[in-house]
């Protein structure tokens, strides 16, 4: 096996643009690279981990912002997706979840929806309704998103 | 520091197998499985905002959409997770939110090496359009 020792890799023809093997075809290495994630713990407000993250921004229960140090080329072109750990005190499952899904959205479903941009991402959190009681937003123990796409 | 500069990088040993040290200097791991394999970012209907690794989204129906990969997958088990804004009179309610799925309408329910299937769902069990649905996949390519 060769190895080569390196701190940094850059493309020769574009400096952003570097070609990995893949299988038996090629990619861009960057496109596949996560350029942002954050694991916030919206019970206790606090952000256990962050790739990218200047600040993040607990607007009301369930509902979120995180600010991008280095903001995405686009406020569109870019892919969102999060999830969240089912519980609010770390032993036991949120109550509604059993029935009608814990998920979270990007976006805001109540509160003041912030406008899709490249310099932040905005999610919710929710549980869904159950036989005797309706969903709403929740602030789960550990609140995950993740975003892939194009650094300016 | 050190750089290296260079248009592409492929494994000696296998092409598609170059290792990585983590962060924190304990493991290695294969570089390639740490990458994303695709992602779509796309409006209701068939307007995509952005993608790579992807080609002809079809709108099946009512959240109801599937597209089809440039490079393939090389088996079914790769993992395709979503994410959707909500943008309808519905969705505004966090009574019953709405979610993304993976796999269509039964009928079709695609999930293969080539095409991914995926549904957007309203909680009062009604299928429903968003106006910014983003799927993506993590896995080995064919």
């Amino acid at each position: 096996m060769s190895t080569v020792i390196t701190d940094n890799l850059t493309g020769k023809t574009a400096a952003g643009n570097v070609t990995i093997t893949a299988g038996s075809v090629t990619m861009k290495l960057q496109d596949g690279v996560t350029k942002f994630w954050t694991a916030y713990d919206a019970q206790t407000q606090t952000t256990d981990g962050s790739l990218n993250q200047s600040s993040l921004t607990d607007q009301q229960t369930g509902i979120f912002y995180s600010s991008f140090t280095s903001s995405f080329s686009s406020a569109t072109d870019k892919c969102s997706v999060g999830t969240a750990l089912n519980t609010t005190n770390g032993t036991s499952p949120i109550s509604g979840s059993t029935r009608a899904g814990l998920h979270v959205s990007v976006g805001a479903g109540t509160g003041t929806f912030r406008a899709i941009s490249a310099s932040e991402v905005q999610y919710g959190c929710y549980e869904g309704a159950a036989a005797t009681t309706n969903g709403d937003v929740v602030d789960a123990k550990g609140i995950y998103m993740t975003v892939t796409g194009d650094l300016a | 520091m050190s750089e290296i500069i260079t248009d592409k990088l492929t494994g000696k040993t296998a092409a598609g197998n170059v290792t990585i040290t983590s962060e924190g200097g304990a493991v290695t791991m294969q570089l390639q499985q740490g990458l994303a394999k695709s992602f779509i970012n796309h409006f209701e209907g068939t307007t995509v905002n952005g993608s790579f690794n992807v080609t002809s989204l079809v709108d099946n129906g009512t959240g109801d959409h599937e597209h089809s990969f440039v490079n393939n997958h090389n088996d079914i088990y790769y993992a395709a997770c979503g994410s959707i804004i909500g943008d309808s009179s519905t969705q505004t309610n966090t009574q019953t939110h709405s979610c993304v799925t993976a796999g269509n309408a039964p009928a079709t329910c695609h999930h293969n090496t080539s095409l991914v299937g995926y549904k957007t769902v309203h909680m009062s069990n009604v299928a429903n359009d968003h106006q910014m649905v983003q799927i993506i996949t993590h896995g080995d390519l064919a």
